[in-house]
């Protein structure tokens, strides 16, 4: 088997050999020419509102305001509408609009798009693009459209926050004025912590009703009622300070600046290739590797096709081989006579005349 | 008959051909004036390397040296005719004592007389047809031991013929004018007067082309043969691509 293997290999070399040499020496250039990558980058400073900070649950603890955002963006460049919108603004947008063409804008964008936290609160976008155009275009696009997406959510989110904090804040407000009501109802009950027809006094605040506070001091009702009055006011507070920065917010967001989402690093167009050395080391390599492949695969069906004997261990088993005869070859003077010289090279030639000839002499045969 | 020229010579014996060359006749090159081809008939011989290839063959095939042999191969253009006249030429020098005769029997597709320069006529089929003595058909060559019969002119249903008593008739005859006597049949899966024709020999050598005959052919023919019959295979035009350094390296 060694042997048919070597034979097939020597008797066919440069063709075995030829995708070896070929794939690597045509398609590497190529390969490292389509390698050639221009890369943007933008930084984006991201953070949670702040009127959203005191409802930090468990998970929002957990994930920092730039793996939040990035999860976002990730999760927004997976749906078919962002994802055109923003090739709608680049090279692209011929593609937008063909199944064939949106599916090669997602394989473009997801081949060079990387998303990575940097930090906290930097998100870092970098795209890698076969021109600088797209790769400028692309990330430019994208961090407008992401912009907008999310003002757009703040906005929305703002809108219902003030809402709420203003329900929040009518409710702790209504109950502050239950709590000041039982105070000066309970006061007002007992006479010894009336504070009379002082002027003023039905205005004033829960220490300020008591007259006597010494024996308000001693007494656990009016302490209670006092406490609650404390934690209805810090409610109040609290609600309106919430509502202040939702306004504040969305006020922001109209005005067109997002407060957590800063554009640091903005898209600069690309001017010089970024080559991977890894690539341009690999790529040849790869290449010879597929080369040899084929070129063993070449050689396995070149032995598999070829059922003919070549040698005596073909036929020895079942038949007795007596001569392996080689080709006999002649002389170079005689390539161009091929088969006919190899019988001619036997030397029987009997020209009609000779035969005449040999036979008028007597060394004819013998019949 | 025209000499060899001395400049033909001359390149040959300068060895242009490389030394593992098994040069077979060196006046092969030998161009008369009239641009006949010829030889000079005491070089035209195999040389002793050739030779050797084909001495082999009739020592292993334990051929006598009074016998009926049949070379025969599964498809045409083998080398059955190349081997058949190289062991007659081989045991012809041998034993210059013993007559041998090569017999073409392939009337459809005669090659012999073409190859050699041979007037064609009359041949084995003439001499069938026309009911004459077989050895009018006999060509003589270079060495005195040693004659040919072509096939000859071209008949309809030759195999008729092959197949008739007269056919049998016929080697009686050349087995007593000659002592080997070795037929150059058809090939067995192309001509089924091949088979036939094996009936008449002691002997068969079946000739296979290295790298050419599809191994299913070769053991198709050989099953057509009569068991007993196969003296041997000879493997023709085996080459190895595997160089020498390789070879001895991989003991190959």
């Amino acid at each position: 088997m060694v042997a048919r293997v070597l034979d097939t290999f020597f008797r066919h070399k440069w063709l075995i050999l030829l995708p070896s040499i070929l794939i690597p020496v045509i398609a590497t250039p190529i390969l490292v020419h389509l390698s050639v990558r221009y890369e943007t980058r933008a930084a984006i400073w991201v953070d949670r509102p702040a009127y959203l900070r005191q409802a930090d649950d468990d998970y929002g603890r957990l994930i920092t305001p730039a793996q939040s955002q990035g999860a976002r963006l990730n999760e927004l460049l997976r749906s078919r509408t962002f994802l055109m919108d923003v090739a709608a603004q680049t090279p692209l947008s011929s593609e937008v609009g063909t199944p064939k063409g949106e599916a090669k804008i997602q394989a473009t964008l997801e081949k060079g798009l990387l998303i990575a936290p940097g930090g906290t609160n930097l998100l870092v976008i970098t795209f890698e693009a076969g021109t600088p155009e797209i790769s400028f275009d692309v990330v430019t696009a994208l961090v407008e459209k992401f912009q907008e997406n999310v003002t757009t959510a703040r906005r929305d989110q703002g809108e219902q926050a003030i809402t709420f904090y203003q329900e929040r804040l009518q409710a702790a407000e209504d109950q502050l004025t239950k709590s000041h009501e039982a105070v000066r109802r309970y006061v007002g009950s007992n006479p010894r912590l009336s504070a009379g027809d002082r002027p003023g006094a039905a205005a004033a605040s829960f220490p300020n009703r008591v007259a006597d506070p010494a024996a308000a001091a001693t007494d656990p009702r009016l302490a209670e009622l006092g406490a609650r009055v404390e934690l209805d006011e810090r409610d109040v507070e609290r609600a309106r300070a919430s509502l202040d920065e939702a306004r504040l917010h969305v006020s922001a967001s109209l005005q067109g600046q997002e407060l957590g989402f800063q554009l640091i690093d903005p898209p600069t167009m690309p001017t010089e290739p970024k080559r991977s050395m890894r690539k341009v080391l690999v790529l040849p390599i790869a290449a010879f590797v597929a080369g040899l492949g084929l070129s063993v695969a070449l050689l396995l069906l070149l032995i598999l096709s070829d059922r003919s004997a070549r040698s005596e261990t073909d036929l020895a088993p079942r038949y007795p081989v007596i001569a392996v005869v080689p080709k006999l070859h002649f002389d170079r003077l005689l390539a161009s006579a091929e088969s006919d010289a190899a019988r001619r090279g036997i030397g029987l030639v009997a020209l009609r005349a000779e035969t005449a000839s040999l036979r008028s002499e007597g060394h004819g045969p013998r019949v | 008959m025209v000499l060899e020229s001395e400049a033909t010579r001359s390149s040959v014996s300068d060895g242009d051909a490389p030394e593992s060359v098994a040069s077979l006749g060196t006046a092969l090159r030998v161009r008369s004036p009239a641009g006949e081809l010829t030889l000079r008939a005491p070089e035209a011989r195999l040389s002793a390397e050739a030779s050797e290839y084909f001495r082999g063959i009739y020592t292993r095939a334990r051929l006598r040296t009074s016998a009926v042999l049949a070379v025969c191969s599964a498809l045409a253009g083998e080398g059955k005719t190349t081997v058949s006249l190289g062991l007659a030429q081989t045991f012809a020098q041998d034993f210059p004592d013993r007559r041998v005769l090569v017999v073409e029997t392939d009337v459809e597709n005669p090659t012999l007389a073409g190859n050699l320069d041979l007037d064609p006529d009359p041949g084995l089929i003439d001499c069938l047809l026309d009911d004459r003595p077989i050895q009018t058909g006999y060509r003589a060559t270079c060495l005195e031991n040693l004659h040919l019969l072509p096939a000859g002119g071209s008949i309809d249903l030759p195999g008729r013929l092959l197949r008739s008593s007269r056919m049998v008739a016929a080697v009686d005859t050349m087995c007593q004018t000659h002592d080997l006597l070795i037929l150059d049949v058809p090939a067995i899966l192309a001509n089924s007067d091949a088979v036939l024709l094996t009936e008449l020999v002691d002997g068969v050598i079946f000739v296979v082309r290295a790298g050419v005959t599809p191994m299913p052919s070769v053991t198709r023919a050989i099953a057509e043969l009569e068991p007993g019959k196969l003296r041997g295979v000879v493997l023709n035009g085996a080459t190895s691509a595997i160089p020498n350094w390789l070879r001895r390296l991989c003991g190959l």
